[in-house]
């Protein structure tokens, strides 16, 4: 079976997974945003808190005696005393750098500073000409013209590794998640379908001729089921039907079978008296008409009982079967001066009902011989497989144009030549072989020359 | 012994036979003959019938 979008078991994983992945997204986003947001109030935080103390250091310290190590110091003491982390700082007054921390880079000149310089006390994100991140705030120090502001500067770089490590497992676990749900559902699913290609196949299997089977119990989905449930008791409603049928089939024919067989003896008795010639004739039709009564009755009683309970199978042997069918129709083959000719076969034994099958076989030769132009021949071949017997009737006749070829297998099924040539037929017999050649596990068709 | 009588003692029929049963049956008979390891043999007697030895 090719599976598409449309069957189930690939839809639903797939839903479920999209469904995830979107639901992932959306709470991974949020997650990574409330991380970034928190993170930077924090690290405004601690800017905020340092440029503060380091205020007050500057104001006692005083502008004009303000060394690099005293900077360097009071950040180092802050930092230790409130845990915060790495922080740069300098001091500018009048548009020049006055003092600054060793760890500010030499090329933070006044240029670069003045160039991103945020108002007093907004911290903000900046980025050098280096590239390098920072998140700066900036506090005013001193009085009149002693003004300086001091620059209080925390690298970023430490904090975007984390937040990209951070949308990276984000991302991973989201895309792990997805595939586990994409997979357990298809997993789920398929179990839970998997009963529905095992009744479709035990559906497929069943026909008028073994109602007899029922859907497999399914240990699937519990909607699943129920529905094999429901699709084996509708199984057993029409087996029912199906034998109350055939019964009343098997009776209606037992109940003709005496009449007619009293039509036919009375006939032929009336015919050994008869002198007219017209009376003659006319009971020569009735006998000929009673006769094909007769024989449309046994084909329907075999019939009925072809469908029923399997017959029990014995080994028969091929051959022997192939000639008493022969037999069967030797009469038929003499009045038509059509030649039967059965190819010398290999012994084969088959395990088969005995009866049915030279029934089948007598069908099939009569068949051939009725439609053979006269002093024609049948050929009936044989030849024995490893697990199968091909039986081939190859008659001279008209054939059987390729439309038909199927319908004449149907119960009642004549094609105009036919009735016309033997209107008293049944249009049993082929469907006699077919069942027969069915219930024995074969195929049967017709092939033109 | 001829065709005809083999049909009539086997089938009740004296008509000659449309088929090729006889050949097929006496082919069968032959061949059974030989598995078993008789020394019996069946010949054909050209348009006659079949003859034991």
């Amino acid at each position: 079976m090719k599976l598409t979008w449309r069957h189930a078991q690939v839809f639903f994983p797939l839903l479920g997974g999209g469904l995830s992945a979107l639901v992932l997204l959306a709470l991974g986003s949020l997650a990574y945003a409330v991380f970034t947001q928190r993170v930077q109030a924090d690290v405004d935080e601690q800017l905020l808190t340092l440029a503060e103390a380091m205020a007050s250091v500057i104001e006692f310290e005083g502008l004009d005696q303000l060394q690099a190590a005293t900077l360097q110091e009071g950040i180092r003491l802050h930092q230790h005393t409130f845990h915060l982390a790495h922080h740069l700082a300098l001091v500018l007054r009048q548009g020049r750098i006055l003092v600054r921390t060793a760890d500010v880079p030499e090329t933070l000149g006044e240029a670069e500073v003045l160039r991103w310089l945020p108002p007093e006390g907004q911290p903000a994100t900046v980025e050098t000409k280096e590239g390098t991140e920072y998140r700066v705030l900036a506090v005013s120090v001193g009085q009149g013209s002693e003004r300086a502001t001091l620059l209080v500067l925390r690298p970023l770089l430490p904090l975007r590794r984390v937040e990209r490590l951070q949308a990276e497992v984000l991302v991973g676990f989201g895309f792990a998640a997805t595939l586990l749900v994409t997979l357990a559902l298809a997993l789920a699913s398929r179990r839970a379908l998997a009963p529905v290609s095992d009744i479709a196949a035990t559906a497929r299997r069943i026909s008028g001729e073994n109602l007899a089977l029922r859907v497999p119990r399914v240990s699937g989905a519990a909607e699943l089921t129920q529905l094999a449930e429901v699709i084996n008791e509708l199984l057993a409603t029409l087996e029912r039907s199906f034998a109350a049928q055939r019964q009343l089939a098997a009776d209606a024919a037992h109940e003709l079978k005496t009449p007619v067989a009293v039509i036919v003896a009375a006939a032929q008795e009336a015919l050994g008296e008869a002198r007219s010639p017209a009376v003659r004739q006319s009971l020569q039709a009735i006998l000929e008409a009673a006769s094909g009564l007769a024989q449309g009755i046994e084909d329907l009683v075999l019939l009925a009982r072809a469908g029923a309970a399997p017959a029990e199978r014995q080994p028969v042997a091929l051959e022997e079967v192939l000639v008493e069918a022969l037999m069967s129709v030797e009469p038929l083959a003499r009045q038509r001066q059509v030649r039967i000719h059965l190819a010398e076969l290999e012994d084969c034994e088959l395990a088969a009902e005995r009866t049915g099958l030279c029934r089948a076989f007598a069908n099939l030769l009569r068949n051939a011989v009725q439609y053979s132009p006269e002093g024609s021949e049948v050929e009936v071949t044989a030849s024995v497989g490893e697990e199968t017997v091909t039986v081939e009737v190859a008659d001279r006749g008209p054939g059987i144009p390729e439309a038909e070829r199927e319908r004449v297998f149907q119960r009642f099924v004549r094609l105009a030549p036919a009735r016309h040539a033997y209107p008293q037929g049944s249009g049993l017999g082929l469907a006699i072989v077919r069942e027969v050649v069915q219930a024995h596990g074969g195929q049967v068709s017709i092939h033109g020359r | 012994m001829s065709r005809e009588d083999l049909f009539e003692q086997a089938w009740g029929e004296r008509e000659q036979p449309m088929s090729n049963t006889i050949e097929v049956l006496v082919s069968r008979l032959r061949r059974k003959l030989r598995e078993a390891g008789s020394a019996v043999t069946i010949e054909a007697v050209k348009g006659l019938g079949y003859r034991l030895r």
